[in-house]
């Protein structure tokens, strides 16, 4: 096993006398999503900003690749990317003008990378238009985009979805999922959702007023042995039952909808025969998921 | 030093995109035109030509005013006196006096706008830091690879590098467009003037180096400040409010508090900004140049000092 590119050791942030954030221990690994779950106050920004720099530490280290953010700086940055809270850009400038400026901080401007990473977002047809007429999705793939410009070995990024619409937010996790398949890179992405951490993250961190409260390591091998329900809105449903008989643990139909019953770990394969059928998928979701009843289990004490 | 050049660009390519910069050199240049204007519609009596006849003309005036027994012997010695003696000195050495519709008197007239190129970059230097506050944008800046010290640097060496841009761009707009409209052929490229009680003659090119310089030099100071302030209270507003006010106030300050006795009023940064008094005129009693330029050099590290301490130390909370 490689070492962690992120390591948090012992981490502490006092302002005024008030602990915000509590001995915190948490390590990232290689290539892995890492869900930060909390309700909002719960110390993911302040653990968040500790970890790029951005804010003083009380007391703990932070090790990036092997590099202590305090004493080495420059070096730990190398390796960490992404935004905090919001990807602020200048809105007067071109999405375009904004990846050459951050660009140029790290080295020669370089326009085939900055090309090939708005394709990379999508943002190519928008790239050489003006910041402030862009969407809230637009900035937040622009403050992906910008990201990846230095090539970074982990992306920290707050609450990225965050305002975002539905399909913005669907737009976000999927570029995510993309990113760090194409390009191996581990993410550290915080949020107060818990669905959507399930669905994007390898592994959720719960932290809860300024404690990590769980820190789930195998989730997704959990997840992956565990059964789950989904429902299917497939047409021909006949047919899609003949296909999925023998792959499911359990299936059923309720008029248009079928039920299935699966390992998590299928449902890609599911889907995929599905598709080499021909069949026309309109929705498949999740019925319930154990995870939500856990986390509401955690923080309700308080609430 | 190559990253250094990339953060300097940076800076400049970020202020060029705003419209707040392009409106600065609009003013400039439009100042310049107004005063072309207004040179070409006043009617001069005295031109370049026959320069010898006005002085002597005038020179009669004046020793009217001195044999007057009305005219307070203040304003003879200090005034009337020192004009005669100059206007003498030309006419004994052939020096023509700059006429405004010449190319270099046409400089002469512009070089007063040294004061607006000051306001301008009191506006610049408390903004370039505290506007990544204001937008939000210092958190990604900060994130990147790269100490906090060395952005602060870039920032306020774009400041000083505007500040010349500016400079040059007074100048060289006013020779160039003094010289198609008026031409050069003025005969006297000197410049004439009274220092210490001293006549002094010095070639008008010389002469502007001095001028020029000598501003500089105060306005880089008074940008220090301004950005120093702003990097303390991230705000642009109060930066430039008490840069402006001891900019335009702190002369008036300094002189009140000097005739008030008070002794510490010349150790004050703004009361030696002003190096060219230390060229024509004369100098407040107790203050040389050296004096001076320890003085600037010792408020510049302080400015200096507390705007890196602020900006490297301070937890970004935004």
């Amino acid at each position: 096993m490689s070492l962690p590119i992120v390591k948090v050791l012992n981490l502490t942030k006092k302002i005024k006398n008030k602990e915000i954030v509590k001995d915190v221990n948490l390590e990232i690994n290689k290539g892995e999503i890492v869900g930060f779950l909390g309700p909002n106050g719960s110390g993911k920004t302040t653990v968040m900003k500790m970890i790029v720099g951005l804010i003083s530490i009380s007391s703990g280290e932070v090790i990036i690749n092997g590099h202590n953010i305090v004493t080495e700086k420059e070096e730990a940055l190398k390796y960490v990317s992404g935004f905090i809270e919001y990807p602020e850009l200048y809105k007067f400038m071109t999405g375009f003008d904004n990846l050459v400026h951050f660009q140029r901080i790290l080295g020669p401007v370089n326009k085939e990378d900055i090309a090939r990473l708005a394709d990379l977002v999508g943002l190519k047809d928008a790239l050489h238009q003006k910041v402030k007429t862009y969407s809230l999705g637009m900035k937040q793939r622009l403050g992906i985009a910008q990201a990846l410009l230095s090539s970074p070995e982990v992306l920290i990024l707050d609450e990225p979805t965050n305002g975002l619409d539905p399909a913005g937010i669907i737009e976000i996790r999927e570029y995510l999922l993309k990113i760090a398949k194409e390009q191996n890179i581990s993410i550290f992405i915080s949020s107060h959702l818990l669905n959507e951490m399930e669905i994007l993250c390898d592994r959720l961190i719960y932290i809860h007023k300024g404690e990590i409260i769980d820190d789930q390591k195998n989730i997704e091998t959990e997840r992956e042995r565990g059964k789950v329900t989904f429902s299917l809105h497939v047409t021909p449903t006949e047919l899609a039952k003949e296909v999925l008989k023998d792959v499911v643990i359990d299936i059923n139909t309720q008029q248009q909808t079928i039920i299935i019953q699966s390992y998590f770990g299928d449902i890609p394969f599911l889907i995929k025969k599905l598709v080499e059928h021909d069949l026309m998928i309109y929705s498949v979701s999740p019925q319930s998921s154990s995870l939500e009843s856990k986390y509401l289990a955690k923080i309700s004490g308080d609430y | 030093m190559k990253q250094f050049i990339r953060l300097v660009k940076n800076e400049h390519m970020k202020l060029y995109k705003q419209k707040m910069m392009w409106i600065i050199i609009a003013i400039l240049i439009s100042t310049i035109t107004l005063t072309l204007i207004v040179t070409l519609n006043s009617d001069e009596e005295d031109s370049p030509s026959d320069w010898r006849t006005s002085l002597e003309e005038k020179n009669a005036v004046l020793l009217k005013q001195m044999a007057d027994e009305t005219i307070p012997e203040d304003y003879k010695k200090n005034t009337i006196e020192k004009e005669l003696q100059l206007n003498n000195y030309r006419l004994e050495n052939d020096i023509s006096p700059l006429y405004s519709n010449t190319a270099s008197g046409f400089v002469q007239e512009t070089v007063g706008f040294t004061g607006l190129i000051t306001l301008f970059i009191i506006i610049i230097a408390a903004s370039i830091v505290s506007q990544e506050y204001t937008w939000g944008t210092i958190k990604l800046l900060l994130m990147r690879p790269v100490n906090r010290w060395k952005f602060i640097i870039a920032k306020f060496m774009t400041v000083v590098l505007n500040a010349l841009y500016l400079y040059i761009l007074l100048f060289c707009l006013s020779l160039i467009v003094g010289t198609i409209v008026f031409g050069f052929s003025e005969p006297g490229l000197r410049y004439v003037f009274m220092a210490n009680g001293e006549i002094k003659d010095v070639s008008i090119f010389y002469h502007f180096l001095q001028y020029f310089g000598s501003k500089f030099v105060g306005v880089i100071m008074i940008a220090s400040f301004a950005f120093m302030i702003s990097t303390i209270f991230k705000k642009n507003t109060i930066a430039i409010t008490i840069s402006i006010f001891i900019q335009f106030a702190g002369t008036l300050t300094s002189s009140v508090l000097s005739l008030l006795d008070k002794g510490f009023a010349k150790y004050l940064f703004f009361a030696n900004t002003n190096l060219y008094q230390y060229v024509e005129g004369a100098p407040p009693e107790g203050q040389t140049l050296t004096f001076s330029i320890i003085n600037l050099i010792i408020y510049f590290i302080i400015f200096k000092f507390i705007s890196f301490y602020m900006f490297e130390k301070r937890d970004v909370v935004t």
